[in-house]
């Protein structure tokens, strides 16, 4: 269903979706000496309702996938659909009557929050940028400090006087005040301590359920992304590698690279004792100097001839699941 | 593998007694860490794991003499490294200390590195410091290092500088400096935290392995679970300046009998299993100054019980080598005692 | 569900103004620092002398008394008179109002312009090299040479004074803020802005210039020092503010003639300047100690 797209009426819809950010040198003189393809040929589709997850080590563009997805940058190629309409090529006034239904939420506490402003301007913010009345504004910011578990008192506060989880929930009452219909998470939980993590975990899954709101979920904790997710994918090098149902994903990864992941994430269990764990060897290629064929083919424990030279295409294993390598034809 | 096995017969390296670290600000000490004790033997690898101001660093860095003084500073207990008290060391014996028994790696390797020295120059330098052998001969020792790290290529990359690097390898560069001057503790305050799982999964078997080889002590501190979980002999558990709980690792994923332990094993969702909801611990944790009176996680703990708030705090020994700061253990203390 | 903090928060509100610098008791930090307190004890008694340190001499600063001339400092005289019998006290006092004057009106519109200037310039990519390239410009010049310039082409006036020394400073202040604006626009906020449909005014006005107004009100305490002692220069040339008005700088001027028989000529007004620039450098310092957050240790 992800990949073929037969099924229902999705939410959002990626197709073919590509971003590559120019490496120049020189300050004057700029010149253009390389491309670095952050994303590349990304296809997805999300369900109303639902969260896809997408993991993935920093820098293969998990990020850039969220940001691409609100506008905050703009593709280089590939279409994102929001309900049938296409955003990616949108400006000015037509994309901002989109923009209510788009929303993010950031991974860093601090700096997600201007510090000079209180938490009910911080709030409020995207109403005034819509242009709400002041009177709906105010109400509206008093029904989501209590959705995210914030006393009222707290609305003539200023962040720092908040502790990191605190900070996070006025950021999901930002990110909800204009009733959106899809929200990216990007990296919402990580950098929060781990009992406090939970709390808003259950929150965003708690949203989801009373809002009806799809999610983007990146991160790259593999085990909250497989708690809050229906869909993962696993991105490398700015590719899909995998996707698919969570069930499948986790029980049986088809993609080298996906089980080199899982079989990494050290597991809080009494049986949790390492013994055949698949550790991939070496580090993340250069995104500048990408490896030919499949670009994992260097760190990869089952790679051969053909991988070096010919780019895998993602192809279907199971029902609701897809990889690209080629141990799968 | 199997140190704590010997815990009765052989003295430790390192002890900690009693430790208590204050931040002194204007007219107020805030306490950061209060009546921490326990024992690293030598090939150990002890985990300590808590949240953000929870004392784990300041514990850590006491035991290096490193407290970021004059505001900050133990004001009760000892540190003994081989007998020796490194709360009272002067200057000299400090760095002897740090050079040849103990080292540390933090979690940022860049800001430990000098950005405009190759590494194995700064290799270089950290072992000419200690050893007295030529220029030539420490290079080629450096180059060892680096392969021993696991670094392809070391010779070549010897001559790199630290933005050369990824964060992965600039830990692995971190490592083998710690590792130079054969210590025999040596202390991880979060090494792996800023890096990808792939890359921690290899900085953690390197950690061990050097461990087993060198029969090293390692202190590995850090809030993730699971990496205690894989690697640690033995976990103190701590909260709000205190170590809660204290076990061997088995015993402790088996049976965690402090609530706060029960909390973090809840927070964490299970990778191989569905649970519906996490159970997550209400609030946040105290920042220090503000910590309760008794148990200090009483005001988060679902079980506490009025008497928790006048507790007076101590480890309760409920099993052999597993013991939990709480009140519901008491019971247990007592009849043992009889 | 409902998320108390179990920390106690209340006693960190801090007064609506204190806000501005968005940490909680700005004031009780900014005086623990003995290099703060001092200058603005120093600024303080400036503007005590400017005000009502005139009322409590007899004399007006330019009635002259060619009885008494060339007086030396006593219980008449403090500071003693000048080559006309000018009481020098009094035009220390009333120069002191000159000064603050002329440091007042340069630090608003430097502090306008650079601000305005630096936060397009950090924020708004497009505009960056053209404003930086012309800030360059009036920078290759040394600020002192170009106030000359500008006033002597301007001719001698309080308001060019003004004018010539605040277009030596924009720059300089441009480039600060400039320097604080590119750091705040890749905070997340102004993405979060950004996502809402924000607008670059509402970007530039309600993110990134409050954001940028820590270290330009350190940058502008120096150039309030700069100004001082530029008018003073400016004076003392012969192309600030024109004889007899009672400057600082003109009083040095005019002292230099003397300088073997009356030395308290030249001497009160140059006190003068010392310890006004004196303040407002110890005063930038000690706000910087508290506002840049480079220089901040947080325990």
């Amino acid at each position: 269903m992800l990949i073929e797209g037969a099924a229902g009426p999705d939410l959002i819809r990626v197709d073919n979706l590509a971003k590559h950010f120019p490496v120049t040198r020189g300050a004057l003189l700029r010149r253009v000496v390389g491309t670095v393809k952050a994303v590349d040929g990304v296809s997805f589709a999300i369900g109303h309702g639902r969260t896809l997850g997408l993991v993935g080590e920093s820098g293969c563009g998990k990020s850039t996938v969220g940001r691409l997805l609100v506008r905050l940058i703009d593709p280089t190629a590939g279409s994102i659909m929001l309900d049938g309409t296409d955003i990616s090529r949108l400006d000015g006034e037509a994309m901002f009557q989109h923009r209510r239904n788009l929303q993010f939420v950031f991974q860093d506490p601090m700096s997600s929050l201007n510090p000079r402003m209180t938490v009910e301007q911080i709030i409020a913010e995207p109403l005034v940028v819509q242009g709400a009345p002041v009177a709906e504004q105010r109400a509206r910011v008093s029904e989501l400090l209590a959705l995210v578990g914030l006393a009222p008192a707290h609305r003539t506060r200023y962040p720092h006087e908040f502790s990191g989880g605190q900070r996070q929930r006025i950021g999901i009452a930002r990110a909800l005040a204009t009733n959106p219909r899809f929200v990216v998470c990007d990296e919402a939980v990580s950098a929060l301590d781990v009992s406090v993590q939970a709390q808003i975990v259950n929150l965003l899954k708690r949203l989801q359920r009373e809002l009806g709101l799809s999610y983007l979920f990146v991160a790259h904790d593999l085990s909250v992304v497989r708690h809050m997710s229906d869909d993962v994918a696993v991105m490398y090098l700015g590719r899909i590698v995998e996707i698919g149902d969570r069930r499948r994903i986790f029980a049986a990864p088809a993609h080298p690279y996906t089980k080199a992941l899982l079989s990494s994430v050290p597991a809080p269990r009494q049986s949790a004792r390492r013994e055949a764990r698949t550790l991939l060897s070496g580090e993340l290629p250069s995104p500048l100097n990408p490896p030919s064929g499949c670009a994992f083919h260097t760190r990869c424990p089952v790679a051969f001839a053909r991988c070096k030279v010919e780019r895998p295409e993602l192809r279907s294993v199971e029902t609701g699941q897809a990889a690209a390598c080629h141990l799968l034809d | 593998m199997s140190a704590a096995a010997s815990t009765e017969t052989v003295a430790p390296l390192l002890s900690v007694e009693h430790l208590r670290i204050v931040a002194a600000a204007r007219r107020r000490e805030d306490l950061l860490v209060e009546d921490v004790s326990f024992a690293v033997h030598a090939g150990e690898f002890l985990g300590i794991v808590g949240e953000s101001g929870c004392g784990k660093s300041m514990t850590a860095l006491s035991m290096l003499g490193l407290l970021p003084g004059p505001n900050v500073r133990a004001s009760g207990g000892r540190v003994l490294f081989d007998g020796q008290d490194i709360l009272t060391m002067g200057g000299s014996s400090l760095r002897h200390l740090r050079g040849n028994d103990v080292a540390m790696i933090f979690q940022d390797p860049m800001s430990s590195l000098n950005p405009v020295q190759t590494i194995g120059e700064q290799i270089v330098e950290t072992i000419l410091l200690h050893e007295k052998i030529g220029r030539e001969r420490a290079w080629a020792r450096a180059v060892e290092l680096l392969a021993e790290v696991n670094i392809p290529a070391a010779a070549q990359r010897a001559r790199d500088y630290p933005h050369q690097l990824s964060g992965g390898m600039r830990q692995r560069v971190m490592i083998a400096m710690a590792i130079a001057c054969k210590p025999r503790l040596l202390i991880a305050d979060e090494p792996t935290t800023a890096l990808d799982v792939t890359i921690q999964a290899q900085i953690l078997e390197l950690l061990d392995r050097l461990r087993r080889e060198r029969g090293m002590a390692v202190i590995l501190i850090t809030h993730d679970l699971g990496v205690i979980a894989e690697y640690a002999d033995r976990v103190l558990v701590m909260y709000s300046g205190r170590i809660v709980e204290r076990a061997e690792v088995a015993s402790l994923f088996a049976q965690p009998l402090h609530p706060y332990t029960h909390g973090l094993l809840g927070s964490v969702p299970p990778l191989e299993e569905e649970v519906d909801e996490l159970v997550a611990i209400e609030g946040q944790p105290p920042s220090p100054g503000a910590w309760p009176s008794g148990c200090r996680f009483q005001p988060r703990c679902p079980q506490s019980r009025p008497e928790c708030a006048s507790w007076s705090v101590r480890l309760i020994e409920s099993e052999p080598d597993h013991a939990a700061a709480c009140i519901l253990h008491e019971h247990g203390e007592t009849s043992h005692a009889d | 569900m409902t998320n108390i903090s179990t920390t106690d928060h209340t006693d960190l509100q801090p007064a609506p103004w204190l806000a501005l610098f968005g940490e909680g008791a700005m004031s009780r930090r900014l005086f623990r620092s003995p290099t703060f307190a001092v200058g603005f004890s120093i600024v303080a008694l400036l503007v005590l002398a400017a005000t009502i340190g005139v009322w409590f001499s007899p004399y007006q600063p330019n009635s002259m008394d060619l009885t008494a001339r060339l007086a030396a400092p006593g219980p008449q005289h403090w500071f003693g008179t000048d080559n006309f019998g000018r009481d020098i006290f009094t035009r220390v006092a009333v120069g002191s109002q000159m000064s603050l004057l002329v440091g007042l009106l340069v630090v608003v519109i430097t502090g306008i312009g650079g601000a305005l200037l630096g936060a397009l310039a950090g924020y708004v990519r497009a505009l960056d090299n053209i404003i930086m390239r012309v800030m360059d410009a009036f920078m290759a010049f040394p600020a002192m040479l170009l106030a000359i310039a500008i006033t002597a082409a301007l001719g001698p006036s309080l308001m060019n004074v003004v004018v010539a020394l605040a277009v030596s400073y924009i720059p300089r202040t441009a480039r600060i803020v400039r320097g604080t604006a590119l750091v705040v626009r890749e905070q997340q906020y102004v993405e979060a802005a950004l996502v809402a449909g924000a607008h670059t005014r509402r970007v530039l006005l309600v993110h990134v210039l409050p954001n940028c107004l820590g270290s330009l009100i350190v940058q502008l305490t120096f150039v309030f020092a700069y100004a001082v002692l530029a008018e003073a220069t400016l004076s003392y040339l012969g192309v600030g503010l024109p004889p007899p008005a009672p400057t600082w700088g003109n009083g040095i001027a005019s002292g230099r003639e003397y300088i073997v028989e009356a030395w308290w000529m030249s001497l009160f007004p140059g006190l003068a300047i010392t310890f006004a620039v004196l303040g407002f450098n110890l005063l930038g310092d000690g706000l910087r100690d508290v506002l840049d957050p480079h220089l901040r240790a947080e325990t």
